[in-house]
């Protein structure tokens, strides 16, 4: 096939000055008229379209972005892959999106850098021993997998969490071999590429700036480059959900919020796997590149911004040398803020709306990026049958008027408790 | 960020506590009469969510403990004034983006709900 990255390929194009390089998908105009359209050229939208196109059949699609391709929150996160969910509603899903991963690069015939280096939830005390037991063995009793470590244990894998911390001592954790990272853009870029062979026109610099809906059905979109019909939309569009949906009149269980992450100096390999602090709420693990990359909690005021405050940085900068105390002679080199759509249960929406036609992926919260090929997966199969497979059964958007909420913190159902 | 208090005046936001958007009231529990489920669902879930001037509540939870309603631009991060918020459904609602000429002001320094 042409424009694969193989080793035969490379050494051709280094022999040759790598002039023979193609862009890596096509740059079309847009058509009067598509089967799907996809709002969003993120990773969601990307990955839907992809399997549409190859799942599905369904070649004839239009992925509209109004920035470029990847430029939004699967390009401002911190690549975290794992699926140690204790409802059966999230840990089906994720676990699902997990086994998409396993085998993403092959699949798609491009290097997405699926480190499955695993995850460590470190906890604190008796009762989140407990709780993580109860997770780990309703993740097993999923297919997913899970190891409870003891003090020992945490001292082996990542010698330089701070074990004996006074305040808070680390009692053990939870490990899941199977999680890790990705390299974020080339999950992005390779979904692109794969949809765009199959015939999915990515359509970039292109805003929706409305949806047509007639006796309740979807008809098409209004764009900054002229109208588009189609009988079937699908929103992707993460934090930017509530804004797309005012659009097509939809009132929506949805606030945005900002959530920073941060990445350090290059270092020497010193943290092997993904590891969480149980007495806040702080994720840290190690790029190829030697960057520590790490994040918190939301800012907690709704924000459209692309960028947070300082009393949250510190924060994060307080939690990272209690728990890695090492990590306080590095230097910070870059942070960023991404836009969150949260849910109210702090679970995604994958559903249909009153609307005929009209296909909502939103409420990703803080894990997106992980869910990025279940949510394509899954989100086309609601497109193409206009029903939902088992995967995504109960991630309803009615779930809140009618109580079965996937409430996966046991804090409620309520905007600003995740 | 700086909060205006009505009842401390300018504080830092890390003395506050964000609780989410105050776009509509809370529904009367009428009596024994059904709940009203829209309205409560629309009290509880839904939301514009807009990038616009909005309402928002905050605790003043390091502070003197009230709940307020910060007007805040959630674009720009802007603050344009803060209200106490067991007077914020009352009649006369400052409109989104206008300067509240009363806060900070201790004249409304009752304890909110």
């Amino acid at each position: 096939m042409a424009d694969q990255y193989g080793f035969w390929r490379l050494l051709a194009e280094g022999l040759r000055g790598h002039t023979g390089w193609k862009p890596a998908w096509r740059d079309p105009e847009p058509k009067a008229e598509y089967d799907v359209i996809i709002i969003g050229g993120g990773g969601h939208g990307l990955s839907t379209a992809y399997y549409l196109a190859k799942n599905h059949g369904i070649t004839n699609v239009a992925v509209l972005e109004k920035g470029y391709l990847g430029g939004g929150n699967v390009g401002r996160n911190t690549t975290i892959v794992r699926s140690n969910y204790l409802h059966t509603g999230n840990v089906l899903f994720y676990e699902k999106s997990l086994q998409l991963w396993e085998g993403l690069s092959n699949d798609l015939g491009y290097n997405v850098m699926f480190s499955p280096r695993s995850i460590i939830n470190v906890f604190h005390s008796d009762s989140a021993r407990d709780a993580d037991t109860r997770r780990g063995n309703q993740m097993i009793l999923h297919g997913a997998d899970a190891v409870l470590l003891n003090r020992e244990g945490i001292r082996r894998e990542a010698p330089l969490v701070d074990v004996d911390n006074p305040r808070f001592p680390v009692y053990g954790g939870l490990k899941q071999t199977r999680a890790g990272s990705a390299r974020h853009d080339a999950v992005a870029w390779g979904f692109a590429r794969g949809a765009d062979r199959r015939g999915v026109d990515l359509i970039q610099n292109c805003e929706v700036t409305g949806i047509d809906v007639r006796n309740g059905c979807v008809v098409g979109v209004q764009t900054n480059r002229g109208p588009i019909r189609a009988k079937k939309v699908g929103m992707a569009v993460a934090g930017n959900t509530s804004r797309v949906g005012k659009l097509a009149g939809l009132p929506l269980p949805i606030e945005s919020h900002v959530l920073q992450a941060f990445v350090s100096e290059g270092l020497k390999p010193m943290l092997h796997n993904v590891i969480t602090f149980g007495a806040g709420h702080f994720y840290i693990s190690q790029s190829d590149k030697g960057g520590l990359v790490f994040g918190a909690s939301l800012d907690g005021y709704n924000s459209y911004a692309q960028r947070g405050n300082l009393p949250r940085v510190e924060h994060v900068m307080e939690a990272a040398v209690s728990f890695v105390p090492a990590v306080s002679k590095v230097r910070m080199l870059r942070s960023w803020g991404g836009v969150m759509d949260m849910s109210p249960d702090g679970s995604p929406i994958i559903d249909k709306t009153p609307i005929e036609g009209l296909y909502l992926n939103a409420g990703w919260c803080y894990g997106g990026f992980k869910a990025t090929p279940g949510s394509g997966w899954c989100f086309s199969h609601l497109i193409a049958n206009d029903s939902p497979n088992h995967h995504i059964e109960q991630m309803r958007l009615d779930r809140f008027e009618t109580g079965y909420v996937i409430d996966e913190l046991g804090a409620g159902a309520q905007h600003n408790l995740h | 960020m700086l909060i205006p208090c009505p009842h401390c005046g300018l504080r830092p936001s890390e003395e506050f506590v964000p609780k989410g958007l105050a776009e509509a009231p809370r529904p009367a529990l009428g009596g024994r009469a059904k709940p009203d489920g829209p309205a409560w669902q629309n009290y509880l879930h839904l939301r514009d969510n807009v990038a616009d001037h909005s309402h928002e509540y905050f605790h003043h939870a390091l502070g003197c403990r009230s709940w307020i309603v910060v007007h805040r631009h959630t674009l720009t991060h802007e603050v344009t004034g803060a209200t106490m918020a067991a007077d914020f459904w009352k009649a006369d609602k400052p409109a989104k983006g206008a300067k509240d000429a009363k806060s900070p002001t201790a004249e409304t320094a009752e304890d909110g709900q």
